[in-house]
């Protein structure tokens, strides 16, 4: 089933909140694929499209817990994320400076029309998400 | 006092929808995440929910708010519900594995959507989830029905370990486990609630802390209609079983309900005879309000989402979105003030 993802293009700024806001990478929303996007939605945020079961998507938009499962204060606010060199891999022509840039709109995994969005191509899952807590790539 | 949806000061409004600001409260909730408070930024940061199904699986974390700069999601004029559970209206239906609405800041107001929820999981997927520090919510005109997790866990309709909820004219409809459930050691505030057909209660207060319940209405539920302890100031509830607590309760009442087939929970004038007049809280001090569901002016109470028994008053804009015609404005005259301006009214084009 395809979903949309979105990342967060850069690091948001932290602003002493029960949690961080999100860094350059995290894996901000996903869902089912809808083909379209929000005008204040391009700037910030790259968009991908992923090739995923339903339990794959267990969790991605999770925040920092601890032992018992609750929410740790000053902790991440999301513990799944999608590092640049990944996508470097993925696509050569991948280029993180421009996508850091809110100035301009940079989506090289999709294309977007007037407010629809088509994929290029989906991604594979596998090895694309790392936990940032365990440092490690997210198992599917 | 008029709607019980608050607002708050310097508010910065974006619109979520197909070709709108945003289409995900997620990347909205990012964007804007901050310190709100007159320390901070000293902004309500709104966002209008102008679709369903417009988003999936909600997390509100971060920012720092209070009363008067909440972080408030609401549906837009055009798009709100009428009470009766359904797509085509303001609110979402999750199918992401996890709570449909998850809060864990304190100070967010959800106000007028229709909230569905269909997971299969091992763990506990709610339809609102509200965190130890998610202190302060409001939960507002909502209709959340059709709650389902097919997994070995469960679903709520709300669960809450936040301080000082306030839940008011809202619908717990067809919830897997419990309507409404209170975990938390604080105080909730519930008016008006109408808990039916949930599978596992009604309204439960599991916690030790101060729920209390004034004009709530909780019948057909599987299980207790009202469980665990109810604090002082309780009143006027209503329960098909003997669990209606506080002063003045109707118990093992008979509530038929308009069309409850067809989840439509609106009361009929059997109905209002079988529970009777519920207590007045346009002056109550905690969260005084008047409108019902159908954001009808209340003038006799009772218990449950729906007071007025009246045909609810639709707005140019309600029609506007049922029949889906275009409105073009239209220059009816000059404005009284005489300053050379003209008054522009909408009108329907046939």
């Amino acid at each position: 089933m395809r979903y949309e993802l979105a990342i967060a293009a850069h690091d948001f700024p932290n602003t002493g909140g029960w949690l961080q806001n999100v860094k350059e990478g995290d894996v901000v929303m996903v869902r089912p694929a809808m083909g379209i996007v929000g005008t204040k939605e391009l700037h910030d945020f790259l968009w991908l499209t992923v090739d995923l079961l339903p339990h794959e998507v267990e969790g991605l938009m999770s925040d920092e817990r601890d032992l018992t499962g609750q929410p740790v204060p000053g902790g991440l606010k999301r513990v799944f994320a999608i590092p640049f060199t990944t996508l470097k891999t993925r696509m050569s022509s991948f280029e993180s400076i421009k996508a850091r840039d809110t100035r301009v709109v940079y989506q090289p995994f999709v294309t977007i029309n007037k407010g629809h969005l088509t994929p290029v191509a989906d991604m594979d899952f596998a090895g694309l998400v790392v936990n940032r807590k365990l440092g490690m790539v997210r198992s599917v | 006092m008029g709607s019980p949806w608050r607002t708050g000061l310097n508010e910065s409004v974006s619109q979520l929808g197909p070709g709108l600001d945003y289409t995900s409260v997620n990347l909205w909730e990012a964007a804007v995440q901050g310190n709100h408070t007159a320390a901070g930024d000293s902004t309500t940061h709104v966002l209008e929910v102008q679709a369903h199904a417009s988003d999936q699986a909600w997390t509100i974390s971060g920012s720092i708010n209070d009363a008067d700069h909440p972080m408030i999601i609401r549906g837009h004029v055009a798009h709100r519900h009428h009470g009766i559970p359904g797509p085509g209206f303001a609110g979402f239906a999750n199918t992401t594995v996890t709570h449909a609405i998850w809060l864990a800041d304190s100070f967010v107001f959800i106000q007028g959507l229709v909230v569905s929820h269909a997971v299969n999981s091992a763990g506990n997927m709610h339809a609102i989830r509200i965190e130890t520090g998610g202190d302060h919510a409001q939960i507002v005109d909502m209709l959340i029905a059709n709650v389902v997790n097919t997994g070995t866990g469960t679903s709520r309709g709300i669960s809450n370990s936040g301080a000082n909820l306030i839940v008011v004219n809202t619908l717990l409809h067809n919830n897997q486990n419990i309507g409404f459930y209170n975990l938390n050691i604080n105080s909730s505030l519930l008016c008006n609630v109408t808990a039916t057909g949930n599978n596992q209660g009604g309204i439960t207060n599991a916690g030790s802390g101060s729920v209390i319940a004034i004009n709530c209405l909780a019948t057909g539920n599987t299980g207790s209609q009202f469980g665990g302890t109810f604090a002082a100031g309780s009143t006027e509830n209503v329960s098909s079983d003997a669990t209606a607590p506080g002063t003045n309760p109707v118990i093992n009442a008979s509530v038929g309900y308009v069309d409850a087939l067809n989840d439509n929970f609106h009361l009929t004038e059997a109905d209002r005879a079988a529970i009777g007049t519920g207590a007045d809280l346009s002056t109550d001090p905690t969260f005084p309000f008047d409108r019902d569901i159908d954001r009808a002016t209340i003038l006799t109470w009772y218990p449950g989402f729906d007071s007025i028994n009246a045909p609810r008053l639709f707005t140019q804009a309600d029609i506007q979105h049922v029949l889906r015609l275009p409105i073009i404005p239209e220059v009816v005259g000059a404005s009284s003030g005489g300053s050379g301006g003209s008054v522009i009214r909408r009108r329907r084009r046939y």
